[in-house]
């Protein structure tokens, strides 16, 4: 019955029944009234309801709601310690979420780490016999004295292809061995590192060749300071750092995330603890 | 002494005054939460925080309709209580008298009323269906039914209390009415006969 008439219509209706129609709109409404003996049907039901509705008895008061002057100095009134406290907690509750959606922007913002994966260059440095089948090893600056091919038990059997990244270096500087290891490892390259495929039994160890890309850590010489030494090879890892030094960098803002959010949690609970007890029935 | 004298003198913190106000507006605060709460006991919490709420407030108060600020202060109110029910309903299975602490045996809802006389008797029996349609309304149509169809305000009053344009309280009010009809059809046969209006044409 109730989805023959729009809501518009019940609702034109509703106002007739208070009689806050125009003028106009009530005479439009007589007249459609007279001709759908539906809607009349249905004004009239409404009317019947607002009618019962107009007859609900008031009840009396239980008792008077009259004010005592103690009562109205210590109802509802909370102590400035309470108030202070939920503003406190308020505070905390706004710093906290600006922190986060700073965070949040922070880590939008920020280059997402690349995951390092085989460079096909490299790859394609790899004699075809040598691609499938075999794990390819790429070595980063380990001597080729102290060369491991990661397939535990500290060592292969050779027979893994190789990429080594060569570096030239100065003749005065020394390989250090692993049993001596330096303090400040003088490891600079004056220009771009070679790239060049060896086979096992290609591999010997030379005293002053240093195999590796990755970036050596270390301080550089006075003398190549400021040089820019790795270009294209490096690009990738190079992001991958800064983006864990900005990963870092956000550490300090979880601290204050975690202080203000137990600042707000500590001031909502003590000030409810705090808050007087309402109790009515002890007013009169 | 009228009633802008009596507020003025509450603004100046008389509470003689605002006691006067009070008494002269008890009954109806009352009654508006007793149809928002449909609960005695919260009724009366609610208009006596509304009054407290009033007396603190009412050097806010800036002329106007003091009926419809106190209707608004208590409709608020039972918004908040409405809302707290929500989340932790908190009728008990059984109730518990408010004296005696113990769980009532016959609660108001199951007691046998054969003894009240006759006109009580259909009173209490309208207010009972009324009370269960419009438990099933929802907080803003039962704001509007109670203080339109119930008290009586007119739509600029009620859309006052309510704080809402008056074409959102025509809305609501269409929606509740369309609603009660409903339910009250349901019980049509329950009501007493005097409550069991014919047809009534538009003219009337």
């Amino acid at each position: 019955m109730n989805d023959k008439y729009s809501l518009k219509e019940i609702e034109l209706l509703s106002c007739c029944l208070d009689d806050e129609l125009s003028p106009s709109q009530k005479k439009e409404l007589q007249a459609r009234l007279k001709a759908n003996p539906g809607l009349r049907e249905k004004y009239a039901s409404l009317q019947r309801t607002r009618s019962i509705l107009r007859k609900t008895p008031q009840r009396k008061v239980p008792r008077n709601f009259t004010l005592t002057v103690d009562s109205s100095k210590t109802m509802l009134r909370n102590p400035p310690l309470v108030s202070l406290l939920r503003f406190s907690s308020l505070m905390a509750m706004i710093g906290l979420v600006f922190l986060m959606v700073f965070q949040l922007l922070s880590a939008t913002s920020l280059p997402q780490a690349k995951e390092v994966s085989q460079p096909t260059d490299l790859m394609a440095a790899v004699p075809e016999n040598q691609r499938e089948g075999l794990p390819l090893i790429i070595q980063w600056g380990t001597p080729m004295n102290l060369l491991a091919y990661g397939i535990g038990g500290g060592g292969g059997d050779g027979s893994y292809p190789i990429i080594s990244y060569t570096i030239p270096r100065e003749p005065s500087e020394e390989i250090v061995s692993m049993d001596n290891p330096p303090i400040e490892p003088p490891l600079v390259a004056a220009e771009p590192p070679t790239l060049k495929s060896t086979t096992p039994e290609e591999q010997k160890p030379t005293g002053l060749e240093l195999v590796g890309s990755q970036p050596l850590l270390g301080v550089q010489p006075p003398n190549v300071r400021g040089q820019i030494i790795f270009t294209n090879q490096t690009v990738e890892y190079s992001t991958g750092f800064e983006t864990t030094t900005e990963k870092r960098d956000l550490e300090p803002l979880q601290k204050y995330q975690i202080v203000l959010a137990i600042i707000a949690f500590l001031s909502l609970t003590i000030s409810f603890w705090l808050q007087p007890k309402k109790n009515h029935k002890k007013l009169h | 002494m009228d009633e802008t004298n009596l507020i003025n003198s509450a603004q100046n913190g008389d509470i003689e005054a605002f006691n006067r106000l009070v008494l002269a507006y008890q009954e109806q605060v009352y009654n508006v939460a007793l149809r928002m709460l449909l609960n005695e006991d919260l009724a009366e919490d609610a208009t006596q925080d509304a009054f407290l709420s009033a007396y603190r407030h009412i050097s806010h108060f800036r002329g106007g309709s003091l009926r419809a600020w106190l209707l608004r202060i208590v409709t608020n109110r039972c918004y908040d209580e409405l809302r707290l029910q929500k989340r932790k309903p908190q009728e008990p299975l059984h109730p518990v008298d408010g004296e005696t602490g113990e769980e009532q045996e016959d609660p108001p809802y199951l007691r046998d009323n054969h003894d009240l006389p006759e006109e009580a008797l259909a009173r209490k029996q309208l207010e009972s269906a009324i009370h269960n349609c419009i438990e099933g309304l929802s907080n803003e149509y039962r704001s509007a039914v109670v203080l339109v169809d119930i008290q009586g305000l007119d739509y600029k009053q009620a859309s006052q209390v309510i704080k809402k344009p008056i074409g959102t309280l025509k809305s609501r009010l269409a929606r509740a009415r369309l609603g009660l009809q409903d339910c009250l059809q349901g019980a049509w046969e329950l009501l007493p006969a005097e409550y069991r209006l014919n047809q009534e044409g538009i003219n009337e």
